[in-house]
């Protein structure tokens, strides 16, 4: 592994391979990564503030009890990323993958993602409250109390997902699409659709319709 | 590091999967339990681990997935209990909101946020705010009638939507959040 250190107070790491790392505590804030494979990374109660990443493949990074706060990721690739009580909030996500996505009690608050797909994920608990989804994918998905309030989904679709008590409380489509999915329990008080549209899914599976614009139920 | 300045482990407890959360203070390692809602080996565990004093239990409410571990905690640990009036029987320090509790080097301050329950309580520290089952990621705690929903909106409103907007938010149940996400974006609100 090779880095310089920037003038933030982080690393800088392009075409750089960072493996089998362990770290407990430690600010590891304003890193920059361009072309480069982070794989096998652990980061126990640390702050991973600002992180600029490009281009990057990361594999196996896991998050617990730690600050991933405005981040800006563009094209780059997520395989069995496992985020637990930890927040990344304000991030940005463009022209991303996440693959086996595992995440628990986390925070996605007003994140933004652009052309961005979420593969077999599984998630319980996390949230997504205010976040903007623009020409996104959720294929395979396993919700189970995943919240989505106040958030805005733009032409994304939704393909073989279960959301399980998902809440979409005065969250905004348009022009999406849910595709054989099962919304049981879930939550649709206030939400808005346009152009949006349901193929092989059952939006009365919803717990809550109330208040709802833009279907003909 | 979550919190440059304490100390913080959530535990999931109980049936109802309730949020406890035990802070302490970095240099002394005296610490605090909020919401001992039950007991397990997790905790035992990070209790030993790094060395914990375990001073002090700090309830938000009185409700029993948030006090169901009282007799656990206190057959290991001398602690002292801090609650909203008539809250929680075994809490000998009964508090209004804007005190400050100390736990080392910590100063705990508690913000009054009734409505789910009479005397809810929300505890701040460093850059992190605790907030029992007033606050939830993208929702509010349950109130017995319209009014109790208006105070506890109101409160939230005056007393924890003041904290700086990028104070971290650990509520009772379900995700962490962020005072912004939910000033911003939590529909009860908006």
């Amino acid at each position: 592994m090779s880095s310089f250190e920037n003038k933030a107070n982080g690393s800088t790491f392009i075409q750089t391979q960072i493996k089998d790392r362990c770290e407990t505590d430690r600010d590891l804030s304003f890193w920059r990564l361009s072309e480069s494979t982070i794989q096998s990374v652990t980061l126990n109660n640390c702050r991973f503030n600002f992180c600029r990443s490009t281009d990057c493949r990361w594999q196996n990074l896991h998050l617990d009890h730690s600050l991933a706060e405005n981040a800006f990721f563009q094209n780059c690739n997520f395989d069995n990323l496992n985020s637990h009580t930890s927040f990344h909030t304000g991030s940005h996500f463009a022209n991303c993958q996440f693959q086996e996505t595992v995440g628990e009690l986390s925070s996605f608050g007003l994140c933004v993602f652009c052309h961005t797909k979420l593969n077999n994920s599984r998630l319980s608990e996390v949230s997504f409250i205010g976040s903007v989804w623009r020409d996104c994918e959720f294929n395979q998905g396993n919700f189970n109390f995943v919240r989505f309030p106040a958030a805005l989904f733009v032409n994304t679709k939704f393909t073989n997902c279960t959301l399980r008590q998902a809440v979409f409380r005065a969250a905004t489509f348009l022009n999406c699409r849910f595709e054989s999915c099962t919304l049981t329990e879930s939550v649709f008080q206030d939400a808005r659709f346009t152009d949006t549209t349901f193929k092989n899914t059952d939006i009365h599976q919803a717990a809550n319709l109330e208040g709802i614009r833009g279907l003909n139920l | 590091m979550i919190d440059a300045n304490l100390i913080i482990r959530r535990f999931t407890i109980g049936p109802c999967r309730m949020n406890g959360y035990l802070i302490a203070d970095p240099h002394t390692h005296i610490g605090a339990f909020i919401d001992p809602g039950g007991f397990c080996d997790e905790i035992a565990g990070f209790i030993t681990r790094n060395n914990i004093n375990l001073r002090h239990l700090l309830f938000t409410h009185g409700h029993h997935d948030h006090i169901d571990g009282i007799a656990q905690f206190t057959q290991r640990f001398s602690v002292q209990g801090y609650a909203g009036k008539d809250e929680v029987r075994f809490a000998s320090h009964t508090i209004f909101g804007n005190e400050l509790i100390e736990v080392g080097n910590l100063r705990i301050r508690s913000l009054s946020t009734p409505g789910h329950t009479p005397g809810g309580i929300s505890y701040y520290c460093g850059n992190s705010v605790f907030t029992g089952d007033a606050l939830f990621c993208g929702s509010v705690g349950g109130t017995s009638s319209s009014a109790q929903a208006q105070i506890q909106l109101d409160h939230i409103r005056r007393n924890i939507f003041t904290l700086p907007d990028q104070t971290l938010v650990f509520p009772a149940h379900g995700p962490v959040t962020t005072i912004a996400a939910e000033k911003y974006a939590n529909p009860f609100f908006n």
